[in-house]
């Protein structure tokens, strides 16, 4: 049965009652347990019936009856109140009033319920002059939708009554929502169910079938939901909750009615489908448990922050090139919705590196596929420290040059990616990638969810026709379950693998993944395994909220691939599209930065970023240590902050020490070079690594004399740092920031850089609100 | 507070109570009539009252009120009058018409009635929280178990209510 059925704290959780550790442990519960999250939902499921029938019990007992409430307002009413104070004889009128106000919430719920006259009360007449008012009132959606309508419409209507115009409103304050829930059940039971079913169109005639479907539902009209319903009491977002299981477990024409007219904002419901509406109630479910958990219920691994380091104690640092961007997007997606990411969620690197930068590319015929370029100035965030800048640069190859590709993409059709921003968003990214493929091109689709199975087997990207139409084909429903979708991929990919070529899978999942390997470690063996075989693995997550960020950058690591996080066309295209031949076109594999520090220059130094990329020393020279791959065309960015030796400069987090001063030091330390970047990587074919050296000179240069890049990059950086709210934050600010980011937008072809000014105006908005 | 705010304070949370404070004290009492009478007289107590409710808050305090009423009444018998029915004709204007009474009832009593069944302690905890809309700190006060309590006795509640309701389907009971 259900093994935690009996736990009185996940009840509790359900109900909303949990906080602070206790909260914590039980989501850390169900992040891992199926059974768990189960029972919570059956508990709110209960809970919210429970509500509404009783609140439907409370609605049918009579009240406390006129005598009773002329005493209780002779009680409230002093004598010296005004003569027109208005005593509880005056009832009707209030209730005609709430009546009207519980009537306009109906009408306004998109007006085809219908006949709905299932009042709390109130004489027949004064609820026919309330109902023509709701009707006349009903033409303006955008003030029924703004939820001001309920408070004028009763003031118009009191005004009748010639009340003092000092009362601005019936005073009728919200029942709960079993009383809303009531009045719309009521019309679900008036309705005529004949009229019901033309009105709405024979729903089993809908089902099943969302592949030429244009399944439509926007955010926005998502988000309104869910922010009136979580102004109102939390019994309202257990009737939400009730009604949401309602509709999945059984969408009767009855439970899809309640559901619809539920809350003024709910009305977009209307025009979809049974199985849609089925998905929208679950990824509504969805947002309620992430809203209600807050940002944190995103999984993000902690990150502690490189500490500063002093040469003479650690004069190596040492780490594999990375080139996932992902944390930009989803940074990007957090502040586009007004919130401000959780801090682990915010990786310096990444967003450093989601940015081109211009260096030069490598010479033709130089020996090495790409090149590597150093530039040092003082730092913008503590101008008495040094920024040193490392960028690296592949080798472009031309579009006609590139070899073949033999790509699986294995998509999680699960139930939740659904979503417009899922399924939908990836399958348009891949029209327009397989439409720049050709005949050397082989694509083949696997998909899992309740089961796996072979869309698409390997085709050849000659015949795009069969290609789109299977992509066309793809739909989303059921749950994320079993199958064997990772070794049937792999086993695709192997078969046509193509000797030189660029072989890879690429997972495309909203998280919630189960690809046939249950077990995480057995899962990276697996993607290890065979990333050895010269098959790659490359991670595209999508849509919110259910984001196992760093499963899926763990996954891609292992598979000697990247890891993306697609949040809309723009950024679907630059990865499968703009950069493709990037993503998926390996210069050098097994790339490793070893920087050496001279003591001489350098009172201590600190890695921005990278903090999951860190080697030890002995990794570098190590050709068994896997490290991260560089694609054609691709950018990277490393930045060191520097204390420079021989200044005042304080080391943070560190006291001078008390016995040592310049030890001994080489010939070299004497030198005017600051630190030398040591590179080694293997070329495609090999299995040894080549290595070279790169000595870097200090310099007193000032920020503004820095190169745009330089600049850019710094801004960027100091933005993760006071996202983060890191310790080393120094004097950063969104102004100083801005005005950089501004000063280094450089030609932007893309709009990418001015997109990031947009960012840094959203937190800074954010932050100091 | 304005007298003419108070006033509406006063109307406002009369409406949003009344009913769900009636059907508490009915459980407690087993008698309508009794309860409208402690009802009204929780009312009374709360017009009276200076500044002791919290005003955005107010049900906690009128469930203790009424809870409270309701014991000293059933400790001192049938001390009010019955209704007469002159008083139960005035009553029809505010009360729900035959037909949606019939309307309702059809439509809830599944769980109400298997509600009836478990033990009072848990039946108590379950209407204040679910009726009444209060939290647990809040029942906790009112009933004085404490907290812990509270939530067991909902936890063990609603299971038993899952279980009493598992012979019928939650398809059927909602189709």
């Amino acid at each position: 049965m259900n093994q935690h059925h009996d736990d009185p704290r996940l009840t509790a959780y359900a109900l909303g009652e949990l906080e602070g550790r206790e909260r914590q442990e039980v989501e850390a519960l169900l992040e891992t347990s199926e059974d768990a999250r189960r029972h919570v939902d059956e508990i709110r499921a209960l809970a919210g019936e429970l509500t509404a029938e009783l609140g439907v019990e409370a609605e049918a007992t009579a009240g406390l009856g006129s005598d009773r409430k002329a005493v209780l307002d002779d009680a409230a009413t002093p004598v010296a109140a005004t003569p027109t104070s208005w005593s509880w004889i005056a009832q009707p009128m209030i209730i005609a009033a709430s009546l009207v106000a519980v009537l306009l919430f109906m009408y306004g719920l998109g007006g085809s319920g219908g006949g709905g006259g299932g009042g709390s009360g109130g004489g027949g007449g004064d609820s026919e002059a309330g109902r023509d008012v709701a009707l006349s009132t009903e033409k303006d959606e955008a003030e029924i939708l703004d939820g001001r309508t309920r408070g004028e419409a009763g003031s118009v209507v009191l005004d009748r009554t010639d009340r003092g115009p000092e009362r601005t409103s019936p005073a009728d304050p919200p029942r709960g929502v079993s009383d809303l829930l009531s009045q719309s059940r009521s019309v679900g039971i008036n309705v005529d169910p004949s009229g019901f079913g033309s009105g709405v169109g024979g729903f089993d005639g809908e089902l099943g079938d969302l592949r030429n479907h244009a399944f439509s539902v926007e955010h926005a009209d998502r988000a309104r939901l869910l922010q009136s319903v979580q102004t109102k009491p939390p019994q309202v977002t257990v009737e939400l909750r009730a009604l949401l299981g309602a509709v999945t477990i059984a969408p009767t024409p009855k439970a899809r009615e309640a559901l619809e007219s539920f809350h003024t904002d709910s009305g977009y419901l209307r025009g979809l489908s049974v199985d849609e509406l089925k998905l929208e109630a679950s990824e509504i479910n969805r947002w309620l448990d992430v809203s209600a958990r807050g940002p944190g219920a995103e999984s993000y691994d902690t990150i502690v922050e490189n500490p500063f380091q002093l040469p003479t104690k650690v004069p190596l640092s040492t780490f594999s090139i990375d080139v996932d961007t992902a944390s930009y997007a989803n940074v990007r997606r957090f502040l586009t919705r007004s919130t401000l990411p959780p801090k682990n969620a915010v990786r310096i690197e990444e967003l450093v590196n989601y940015f081109s930068y211009d260096d030069p590319a490598p010479q033709a015929g130089s020996e090495h596929p790409f090149r590597v370029t150093t530039e040092v100035s003082r730092c913008l965030w503590n101008l008495d420290h040094r920024i040193v800048r490392i960028g690296f640069r592949a080798k472009d190859i031309p579009k006609q040059e590139r070899p073949a590709s033999n790509l699986v993409f294995l998509i999680d059709v699960s139930g939740s990616m659904s979503d417009q921003n899922k399924l939908p968003l990836l399958k348009k990214c891949m029209q327009a990638l397989v439409k720049t493929l050709d005949e050397n091109d082989r694509v083949a689709i696997v998909v899992y969810a309740s089961a796996s199975g072979l869309v698409l087997d390997s085709t050849n990207c000659s015949n795009q026709d069969d290609i789109l139409k299977a992509l066309g084909s793809l739909s989303a429903g059921g749950s994320t379950n079993g199958g064997e979708g990772i070794q049937l991929a792999y086993q695709k990919a192997v078969e046509n693998f193509i000797p030189k070529g660029t072989n890879r899978v690429v997972l495309c999942t909203d998280g919630d993944f189960n690809v046939g390997v249950t077990d995480r470690g057995q899962l990276e063996e697996l993607i290890q395994d065979r990333a050895k075989t010269g098959v790659y693995l490359s991670v595209l997550g999508f849509g919110s909220g259910n984001l196992k960020d760093a499963t899926m950058e763990q996954l891609a690591d292992k598979g000697n691939g990247n890891y993306s996080y697609i949040d809309g066309y723009d950024e679907g295209h630059k990865v499968l599209v703009r950069e493709m031949t990037g993503t998926l076109l390996t210069v050098a594999k097994d790339v490793k930065l070893q920087v050496e520090f001279n003591p001489g220059k350098v009172a201590a130094w600190r890695l921005l970023g990278y903090e999951n990329r860190v080697l030890a020393a002995q990794d570098f020279n190590n050709d068994k240590k896997d490290a991260g791959e560089l694609g054609a065309g691709h950018t990277i960015c490393a930045l060191y902050e520097i204390v420079p030796a021989g200044t005042d400069a304080e080391v943070p987090g560190i006291d001078p020490l008390k016995y040592q001063n310049n030890p001994g030091l080489s010939q070299a330390a004497l030198t005017d070079e600051l630190l030398t970047v040591k590179i080694r990587y293997k070329k495609l074919e090999d299995t040894f690594s080549v290595r070279f050296d790169l000595p870097v000179k200090s310099s007193d240069r000032s920020f503004d004399a820095a190169s745009i890049d330089l600049r850019f990059a710094s801004a960027v950086c100091a933005f993760g740092l006071l996202l983060r709210d890191s310790a080393y934050k120094g004097s950063a600010t969104w102004e100083g920031i801005l005005e950089v980011a501004k000063g280094a937008k450089g030609e932007d072809t893309h709009g990418d850089r001015q997109g990031f000014l947009d960012l840094v105006g959203k937190a800074m908005g954010l932050i100091k609100r | 507070m304005s007298q003419v705010g108070r006033n509406d304070w006063v109307r406002s949370v009369v409406a949003a109570h009344e009913r769900p404070l009636i059907a508490y004290a009915t459980r407690l009492l087993g008698d309508a009539e009794r309860a409208r009478d402690v009802v009204q007289e929780t009312f009374l107590r709360m017009v009276r009252d200076n500044g002791q409710i919290p005003v955005e808050r107010p049900a906690a305090w009128l469930f203790t009120v009424c809870r409270n009423l309701a014991r000293d009444v059933g400790r001192k018998e049938q001390r009010m009058a019955p209704l007469t029915d002159a008083a139960a004709d005035r009553e029809a204007t505010i009360t729900p018409g035959p037909a949606q009474v019939l309307e309702r009832k059809e439509t809830s009593h599944a769980l109400v009635q298997h509600l009836g069944h478990l033990p009072e302690k848990e039946q108590e905890v379950i209407r204040l929280k679910f009726q009444g809309g209060l939290t647990y700190r809040e029942i906790s006060e009112i009933t004085g178990h404490s907290v812990t309590n509270v939530g067991f006795l909902i936890h063990h509640g609603l299971r038993a209510l899952k279980e009493r309701v598992a012979g019928t389907p939650l398809k059927e009971r909602l189709s």
